[in-house]
C-alpha cells in the first residue's frame, strides 16, 4: 500500500482542522529580538577563545 | 503581490521594518505550529522568537522557487522538531509490534471538528506519537522522511503513526467529537 493510499478522510480532517490552528504571540518581536541577539552575541563572545598576542 | 515581494527584499537587506511586517503576518499561524508540535503555549513561543531571529538572519536561504508562507511552515516545522529531539530523547522509541500487525481501521471523521478540538487532543498525546501524527498527517511528510528526521526506523515511525490515530480516536470519540471507528458507532 502506498503512502499515498493510506492518507484517508482521519488524515484530512487532522489537515483541515489544524489550518485553523492559530495563537496571538503574546510578547513584544521588537524588544525580544533585540534581546535574543544580545545573548547569542554574548554566548558566542564567552565561547570563542582569547587572543592571547604573544 | 507587490508588497509581499518588497517586504522579502527588505528582509534580504536586514531591513528591521521589512522583518516586523513578515512577522506580524506571519506570527499567529507560526506559533500555531508550534503550539501543535510542542503543546504548551509558553514553550510555543519561546520557540517562536528564537526561531524568526534565526530565519530573518539566514533570509537568503529562502528561494522564490515557493511561497514565503510556505517555506515559513517548512522552515517552523524543523524547528519545532529540532527542538523536539531536544528535549526528548525520540531515538529510544522501539514498537516490538510492527504497523502491519496493528489493525488499521477507517475512522469517520466528523467534518465539523473544530482546531480547539484538535489541539487539545495533539497536546494529550505521548510525545512520539505527536510528533509523527503532526509530521505525517498534517504537514505531509513521508514515513521516509520522518525516520531521518526522527532518527527513528520506517517501521517505527508507521506504528507510532497507527497507534497514534487510534488513541487520537479513541480520545475523541470518548468527547463525542467522531462518529465512528471502524463498525463501531459511536454517539455523537
Amino acid at each position: 500500500m502506498s503512502e499515498e493510499l493510506e492518507r484517508d478522510l482521519f488524515d484530512e480532517m487532522l489537515k483541515k482542522s489544524s489550518d485553523n490552528i492559530v495563537a496571538s504571540p503574546k510578547k513584544n518581536w521588537s524588544k525580544e529580538s533585540e534581546e535574543i541577539k544580545e545573548t547569542e552575541k554574548q554566548s558566542t563572545e564567552t565561547t570563542q577563545p582569547k587572543n592571547t598576542e604573544k | 503581490m507587490t508588497l509581499e515581494k518588497d517586504l522579502i527584499k527588505g528582509c534580504l537587506n536586514q531591513d528591521f521594518q521589512s522583518q516586523q511586517a513578515i512577522y506580524d503576518i506571519y506570527a499567529s499561524k507560526m506559533l500555531g505550529i508550534c503550539y501543535r508540535y510542542l503543546g504548551n503555549i509558553n514553550e510555543a513561543e519561546f520557540l517562536l522568537q528564537r526561531a524568526f531571529v534565526k530565519i530573518f538572519t539566514e533570509f537568503h536561504r529562502y528561494t522564490t522557487e515557493i511561497s514565503l508562507e510556505k517555506w515559513l511552515c517548512q522552515t517552523m516545522v524543523t524547528f519545532a522538531v529540532d527542538y523536539v529531539k531536544q528535549k526528548n530523547d525520540l531515538t529510544h522509541i522501539v514498537d516490538k509490534s510492527q504497523a502491519e500487525d496493528l489493525s488499521y481501521e477507517p475512522i469517520e471523521a466528523d467534518a465539523n471538528l473544530n482546531a480547539k478540538d484538535i489541539i487539545e487532543t495533539l497536546k494529550s498525546l505521548p510525545i512520539g506519537f505527536r510528533t509523527v501524527l503532526n509530521l505525517y498527517s498534517i504537514d505531509g511528510y513521508s514515513h521516509k522522511e520522518i525516520s531521518l528526521m526522527l532518527q527513528i526506523s520506517e517501521s517505527v515511525s508507521r506504528s507510532q503513526y497507527v497507534r497514534g490515530r487510534m488513541l487520537i480516536a479513541r480520545i475523541l470519540s470518548a468527547k463525542g467529537r467522531i462518529q465512528s471507528i471502524g463498525n463501531e458507532t459511536v454517539k455523537i
